[in-house]
């Protein structure tokens, strides 16, 4: 009884759909932005990690962070969009007017968001996801190295080299605007 | 190595921005409540048919029934063909000599089949000499034609060849290959022009056109530089 009991305890509750996709959509959405999905794209991808997650949930044993898993599968969805956007170049269709903000305020969101990802741009694959997931999503490195599957220290060794060259791009954004100004 | 105040600043204002809004949210579990019930449907049809190939399978849902009955009618006239043929097969072995006699149809030609690509399983020789009656055996009670038709017409192969050819486009609207999903699709509705899942192929077409990116016209931009 008591042992039954403990295991009922210990195992995980069934994850139910709707909570899972209203409290980690934006999750989704970041990790699959910051890996180059692109603005356009984003929704499509999103829907597709979605309807996995929809398919596979009663497989997700619950031994890993559920962060973990959907990074997994927007990482993969990610480069399979990467993948064929080098095969076919796509044109990137004007956003759908977004009526819940203000234009400037869509204006600013726009430009900090393509400043974001421009400098990201920059970093190599592998230390882009490292740093993303650390300092965007704010996981603890230790995390992020069991879910890209790395050694402790190639994960902190990855995050040094992106935080430096992260503000190599952030200086030369700088100077580009001081340049610019009158 | 720690990142500087603008470095930080920038990433904080780049994470707000990169928050989904409302709209995109709603869109987006449109998207996939659409996509969630494509899938199922497509799903189900698959169980279908798979419930109609296997023997014995048959407590699916109701939908499944009118195949269901389809194939028991089917069965029933098989077996009822087979026995009949057996039997007579028996007669014609017991009572050779007067085979003839028996065959009431033996004077009059029995009619071939009118699709020629059916077996001629059926058909009889207007005359049978004594000598051949061993030879061709089954020839008394003509069993209905659709007992014996190609494997390919009958009715549940034919579902599941229309739910394979649609499950197929799906994978490919999964995986982004829009022009295979056309042509799969394309394929669908000339190979099955009144099929069983006409509807289940237009739902792929218009999720397939949802999902169409705009055609590309005229000069493009070149690849951005990474």
């Amino acid at each position: 009884m008591g042992m039954a009991a403990n295991a009922a305890a210990t195992m995980p509750e069934p994850l139910c759909f709707d909570e899972v996709y209203e409290t980690h959509l934006g999750f989704v959405w970041r990790t699959l932005a910051s890996l180059g999905v692109p603005e356009a794209d984003l929704e499509d991808a999103a829907q597709e990690v979605f309807v996995v997650v929809h398919r596979r949930l009663d497989e997700f044993e619950g031994r890993a962070a559920i962060t973990t898993w959907l990074f997994a599968i927007a990482r993969r969805i990610a480069s399979d969009r990467a993948r064929k956007r080098a095969r076919r170049e796509r044109p990137v269709p004007a956003d759908v007017a977004d009526t819940s903000e203000t234009p400037r305020e869509a204006a600013q969101r726009a430009e900090a968001r393509a400043l974001l990802l421009e400098l990201l741009d920059q970093l190599d694959d592998d230390k882009r996801e490292v740093f993303v997931l650390v300092e965007i999503e704010q996981l603890p490195v230790k995390q992020v190295a069991g879910l890209l599957g790395l050694k402790l220290n190639t994960a902190w060794s990855r995050l040094r080299l992106a935080r430096r060259a992260f503000e190599r791009q952030v200086a030369r954004h700088r100077a580009r605007t001081r340049k610019g100004q009158p | 190595m720690k990142l500087s105040a603008q470095a930080r600043d920038i990433l904080a204002q780049g994470r707000d921005a990169l928050e989904p809004t409302a709209e995109q949210r709603t869109r987006v579990r449109a998207g996939i409540d659409a996509r969630v019930a494509a899938g199922g449907a497509i799903a189900a049809v698959a169980t279908l048919a798979a419930t109609e190939t296997t023997a014995g399978a048959s407590a699916a849902t109701g939908a499944a029934g009118v195949g269901v009955l389809g194939k028991t009618i089917a069965v029933s006239a098989l077996v009822l063909a087979t026995t009949a043929g057996g039997v007579a097969y028996h007669r014609s072995r017991s009572a050779q000599q007067s085979f003839e006699v028996r065959r009431p149809t033996a004077a009059k030609p029995a009619p071939r089949p009118t699709r020629p690509h059916r077996p001629e399983h059926i058909s009889v020789p207007a005359v049978v000499p004594e000598s051949d009656a061993k030879a061709t055996q089954p020839a008394r009670p003509a069993p209905p034609r659709h007992v014996r038709r190609r494997s390919s017409d009958h009715p549940a192969t034919r579902l599941g060849r229309e739910a394979a050819l649609l499950q197929r486009a799906r994978k490919a609207i999964d995986q982004d290959q829009i022009a295979k999903a056309h042509t799969l699709l394309d394929s669908y509705a000339r190979t099955f022009p009144n099929g069983q899942l006409a509807r289940e192929a237009d739902k792929l077409r218009r999720l397939l056109s949802d999902s169409q990116p705009p055609p590309r016209i005229g000069k493009q931009p070149p690849a951005a530089p990474r």
